[in-house]
């Protein structure tokens, strides 16, 4: 997640390890890619997370 | 043109008042960041999108400190290859709710020059995704020709690198974009003082899409206000129609009944 290597205890879905990190259906202004999809928050609980899988999550910052 | 108070930029059906576009980045802190926004009159800022600290909190914050005062343009700055630009851009519609992207695929660190093969690829397949792209671009006017023809809803090349402060280097390649172009015209990057944001309107550019300029600068609050008003100055002699330049004197005033003049 993020570039780093993040252990699941058991088999989770999406919405399951962002609510771990501080993420919820109702965050604003973030997204979320799974191995370079993006995933809609509506979907969130609907993926099911595989060993390897790449996530990515944005905000918005500073930019020009 | 009589009305002088209505000449908005229209990008994609929507209208601006402000001809100039802010970026929200290197300001000494968020408040001379607002405040300088707010002088500078712009109504569109941008925003790049990277990794949410997740062990951060407050990472809401900066997003609200501009919403429901400005419309968001994020951008896809630090993207490589279209690959990467078109994932950001869609990130990017996800997180802030808008369509419209700032495309921007570099080709180096150094320069930041777009890579035109990357950027072209990455365009068209974010206008078949739906997008309003606005692409950051050379100031080569086939480019610039062929991202208009794609249906971009704006193109914007770039006046001196970004972060330069170096100006409007090539006005001529300009004029002959401007010639060539039915879109839009933002000059994006380069910009350092008031005066390159007037010469860029007076070349008939429609918008200037700055951030360093009034961010780096020893008042920011100061030259965002400059910029506000050379854009308008510069936009009020385009459309004032300049007169040609000579090479020879012209007397502005009578030089009939000259005193001590015969017959």
């Amino acid at each position: 997640m993020n570039g780093k290597e993040t252990n699941l205890a058991g088999p989770a879905t999406l919405v399951t390890l962002l609510r771990e990190n501080g993420i919820t259906e109702n965050s604003t202004g973030v997204a979320v890619a799974v191995n370079s999809n993006v995933i809609p928050r509506s979907k969130w609980d609907e993926v099911r997370l595989a060993d390897g899988d790449k996530i990515e999550v944005i905000n918005a910052v500073q930019g020009g | 043109m009589n009305d002088t108070m209505h000449d908005p930029l229209v990008i994609a059906g929507r209208e601006f008042k402000s001809r100039l576009i802010v970026g929200t980045s290197r300001y000494p802190d968020p408040h001379v960041m607002l405040d300088a926004l707010a002088a500078s009159g712009t109504e569109l800022v941008t925003v790049s999108v990277r990794r949410v600290n997740l062990t951060d909190g407050s990472r809401e914050s900066f997003l609200a400190m501009l919403r429901g005062k400005y419309s968001i343009l994020p951008n896809t700055a630090g993207c490589y290859t279209a690959k990467e630009a078109v994932l950001t851009a869609q990130l990017a519609r996800e997180a802030l709710d808008t369509n419209w992207v700032k495309l921007e695929v570099i080709g180096d660190q150094e320069t930041l020059f777009p890579d035109v093969p990357e950027l072209l690829k990455a365009a068209e397949q974010l206008l078949a995704d739906g997008f309003v792209v606005l692409p950051y671009c050379n100031d080569d006017p086939i480019t610039c020709r062929k991202l208009a023809d794609m249906g971009c809803a704006a193109v914007m090349p770039l006046g001196a690198p970004i972060g330069s402060g170096m100006g409007i280097r090539n006005p001529y390649n300009l004029r002959i974009i401007r010639e060539q172009c039915r879109v839009p015209l933002i000059i994006d990057a380069g910009v350092g003082t008031a005066s390159d944001a007037a010469v860029a309107m007076e070349l008939g550019i429609d918008g200037v899409l700055l951030n360093t300029a009034i961010a780096q600068a020893k008042h920011p609050v100061q030259m965002a206000t400059a910029m506000r008003l050379a854009a308008e100055a510069g936009r009020l002699a385009y459309n004032a129609g300049r007169i040609p330049k000579r090479l020879y004197a012209t007397a502005s005033s009578p030089e009939e009944d000259m005193i001590g003049s015969d017959d």
